[in-house]
């Protein structure tokens, strides 16, 4: 179920309204029906996955607790080979055999290995990723397993960060399912705000900015220069407001509930430096690579050698774990490259001084840059539309690309949300008729400038 | 207190998905409310595509349809119409020379079962819009399946292959009832298809028409301006569009297919199965939409290899180019009195031969 819909609307209706209604003892019931059928509504038949996924798991868990010694690590072992084993034959069985073709087709040999038609379940490197943090946290010690079925199945399924994340840890989310949250006016009116503004990024700003995007990358030879680069630096902002007006609307229809989910975003594009973009960008994801897997490999300690062998390998992981595209892997090692160069220029020009504007500027050039890599279909494409960008003009014409007015607004639009994001980080929410007004604004906005055509998030595919 | 008011909210709102997943409970409602006096019930009655739109040059008067009647010597005749929604309205015995009675089956309604009457000539008329005839000749199935004629004649092996069961089971039954994809555009005609909406629908359609020249994109304006157009007949890649080419094979291909479809009802006891193909409204008025493009010429070609194959087709496309403008409906796909009474004329003639 998309959160763009109307079906979504009235099952958010259903849900809150009949969560209060319940007494405390069965809303975890409530809550993971009403999330299989959130889940359901995509692709009913790959709710088996995700069940077969929570069995393992929730099995996984029980066991790693009551072992001792190396058994505890077999476990572990047992439930992380299952997670990735299900999210690589569902996400990189094509990939890996369109590669394995390529290579026996450099020896004039057919591969015997066949293509499946295989659709990938939407949302599963999430809540993949959801699950394996548990039994990773179990193993450590840091949360204890949960015994109850339906409630370990909620922590995977809960609809709200289903299928976009942000991705959980069992420390924050698993213990709010027994709390019994009350009806709280203040917080509610505080998780609706919080939606609100999601579906203003998501409807008004991320699908607007759509159109130029597609029609750019989709048309790549009839563009100019000057179009491809509004496409391109467009781009940062479309998947900025799509994915962060996700999270926006999980993290308040959560919260109308009395559920706290982390932030997963912070005003990404204010960063000052590619390192400090991956700590204000997708915040549970880079955070649980750094705990599960950064940390682990040594982190920055060590030789250089070694911090810079960890970057590029989390990076890559990170591009694969995006997609399976090679495009996707380059762009992870971009990523990886850059935040390199920073840390060596940081050591060879400590004193160095440069205006936090001009940091700010080149850092969002770059992850603009390296969104090209991103959005193409293929290596090629992104190359194409590089060299595009190379022969630009004022010149150029930007007839082909939308309606004057409706540019203007997409420029209005990303101009309001720097300033909402640089200027006004909490709107208080005391004042009744600011809030009421607020609200009724952005809600008449996401009513007469929102395009309602059922667009998917783009992280869904993830 | 708060809690029985929660509970009463989370069960309407449970009420409306429901509601809204269920396609026969909707198709009744969408019926009722199409056929019901009140006013408020149907702003879509101001055209389909008004209702998408809600540009105030394009609303549709709200009129009675008045057709000729007759009331000639009964000729032993039984009319069966499979139609889809350009004989919505319901027509009459009386609209039509010389039959006993008129039997209009709905393709929404599929499949029908009917029992022929033996002492009676039982005639087959299949109408299709020309946006739907390139999918629906292609899957004779969509036909032979949609009217069930009770006590068949067996022995008829060429289209047996097309008559299948239902190899769905009910798991996936039960899904597909309970995940309806067409739940959203319930949800909106159950909560906001209300004439009460329209001046803020109207205001929000023409605030983006008039920034940024933006409408609905499931239409498209003609040329003159006159009509609302739905966009997927002028579409260039879908075979819903006019300008879509339409290769010889597949022609061929379509009226193999007629001609199987006819023996099928032939061979089920109609006394004569006719088709006939409604031209979509830029057919006939507008075919010049894309000035540097030619229509595929479905509906004439159709026609041509129907009748070199001794397939009855009832044409009307050369008689709505003599009187293009009054044939189709402004704000709506579908056509005028005028134009449906054409048809009928047509048929009725066809009866006296």
């Amino acid at each position: 179920m998309l959160f763009n819909s109307l079906q979504f609307l009235v099952f958010f209706g259903f849900v809150t309204f009949a969560y209060f209604a319940l007494p405390q003892r069965v809303r975890w019931l409530l809550l993971l029906l009403s999330s299989c059928y959130f889940y359901m509504a995509f692709v009913p038949a790959y709710i088996l996955i995700l069940f077969v996924t929570i069995i393992i798991d929730y099995v996984a868990g029980l066991l790693i607790e009551r072992s001792v010694g190396p058994l505890r690590k077999t476990w572990l072992v047992i439930s992380i080979i299952s997670n990735v084993g299900i999210l690589a034959f569902f996400k990189y069985y094509n990939f890996f055999n369109a590669n394995l073709s390529e290579i026996f087709g450099w020896f004039d040999t057919q591969n015997p290995v066949p293509a499946l038609q295989i659709i990938l379940p939407i949302g599963l490197s999430f809540h993949t990723f959801q699950a394996m943090s548990y039994t990773i946290e179990v193993y450590r010690e840091r949360q204890k397993a949960e015994k109850h079925f339906g409630i370990y199945a909620l922590y995977v399924m809960f609809y709200p960060q289903l299928v976009a994340g942000p991705i959980e840890r069992p420390q924050n989310l698993l213990p709010q399912f027994r709390e019994n949250h009350t009806y709280d006016y203040l917080r509610i009116r505080s998780g609706l705000m919080k939606m609100a503004w999601g579906f203003f990024k998501k409807v008004v700003i991320a699908d607007r900015l759509s159109l130029v995007v597609d029609e750019c990358y989709g048309n790549i030879q009839h563009h100019n220069g000057l179009t491809m680069w509004i496409a391109v630096l467009f781009y940062s902002f479309q998947i900025y407001c799509d994915f962060s007006g996700y999270s926006d609307i999980a993290l308040g229809a959560a919260r109308v509930m009395g559920f706290r989910l982390m932030q997963n975003f912070d005003a990404p594009y204010l960063a000052k430096s590619l390192n400090e973009f991956w700590r204000r960008w997708h915040i549970s994801l880079s955070t649980w690579f750094r705990d599960y897997l950064y940390f682990p490999l040594g982190g920055s300690h060590g030789p250089w050698w070694k911090h810079f062998r960890n970057l590029i390998f989390i990076f890559f992981l990170s591009g694969l774990w995006h997609g399976a595209n090679w495009t996707f892997v380059i762009w992870g090692i971009l990523h990886a490259l850059y935040l390199i160069a920073e840390v060596l220029a940081g050591k060879c020009f400590p004193k160095l001084k440069i205006s936090s504007f001009i940091r700010l500027l080149v850092t969002f050039l770059v992850v603009s840059l390296f969104w090209v890599f991103f959005r193409s279909q293929n290596i090629s494409q992104a190359f194409e539309v590089l060299h595009k960008l190379t022969a630009v003009s004022f010149n150029q014409s930007i007839a082909l690309l939308m309606d004057r007015n409706e540019l203007i607004l997409c420029v209005l639009l990303i101009a309001g949300l720097l300033i909402k994001e640089r200027f006004i980080k909490h709107v208080s929410l005391a004042n009744r008729w600011v809030y009421y007004s607020l609200l009724g604004l952005l809600i008449l906005t996401c009513y007469l400038f929102g395009l309602y055509d059922q667009k998917q998030f783009i992280y869904f595919q993830f | 207190m708060k809690r029985i008011l929660f509970s009463i909210l989370a069960i309407l709102f449970l009420a409306l998905l429901v509601i809204s997943s269920n396609k026969p409970w909707m198709e009744a409602i969408a019926d009722y409310r199409f056929y019901s006096p009140w006013d408020w019930l149907g702003p879509h009655k101001h055209g389909d595509l008004y209702n998408l739109c809600f540009i105030q040059d394009y609303k549709e008067p709200i009129t009675e349809p008045v057709f000729k009647k007759y009331n000639t010597e009964k000729k032993n005749t039984d009319l069966y119409i499979l139609h889809d929604s350009y004989l919505q309205y319901i027509l009459n015995t009386n609209n039509f020379r010389g039959i006993d009675s008129l039997q209009q089956i709905d393709y929404r309604n599929r499949p029908a079962t009917k029992v022929l009457n033996p002492a009676r000539a039982s005639v087959l008329i299949i109408e299709t819009a020309q946006r739907y005839a390139r999918w629906r000749l292609q899957n004779p199935l969509y036909y032979i399946n949609a009217l069930v004629i009770a006590k068949q004649i067996p022995g008829r092996q060429e289209e047996a292959q097309y008559i299948q069961e239902d190899t769905s089971n009910w798991i996936t039954s039960l899904l597909a009832k309970r995940f309806n994809p067409n739940i959203n555009s319930n949800l909106e005609f159950n909560l906001f298809d209300y004439a009460a909406f329209s001046p803020v629908r109207g205001w929000k359609s023409g605030l983006n028409y008039g920034l940024f020249n933006k409408l609905n994109k499931q239409i498209v304006i003609s040329k003159d301006r006159k009509y609302l157009l739905l966009e997927e007949t002028v579409d260039t890649l879908l075979n819903t569009g006019i300008y879509t080419p339409l290769p010889e094979a597949e022609l061929d291909s379509m009226v193999a297919h007629m001609a199987l479809i006819r023996n099928h009802f032939l061979g089920c006891g109609f006394k004569e199965v006719y088709y006939s193909i409604i031209p979509n409204t830029i057919t006939v008025l507008d075919s010049n939409y894309f000035p540097q493009r030619e229509g595929n010429g479905l509906i004439y070609k159709i026609k041509a290899k129907a009748e070199s194959r001794q397939i009855p087709y009832i044409d009307i496309y050369s008689l709505f180019l003599k009187n293009p403008d009054k044939m189709y409906k402004h704000g709506d796909s579908h056509w005028t009195d005028a134009g449906k009474q054409i048809w009928i004329d047509q048929v009725n003639e066809t009866l006296i031969k």
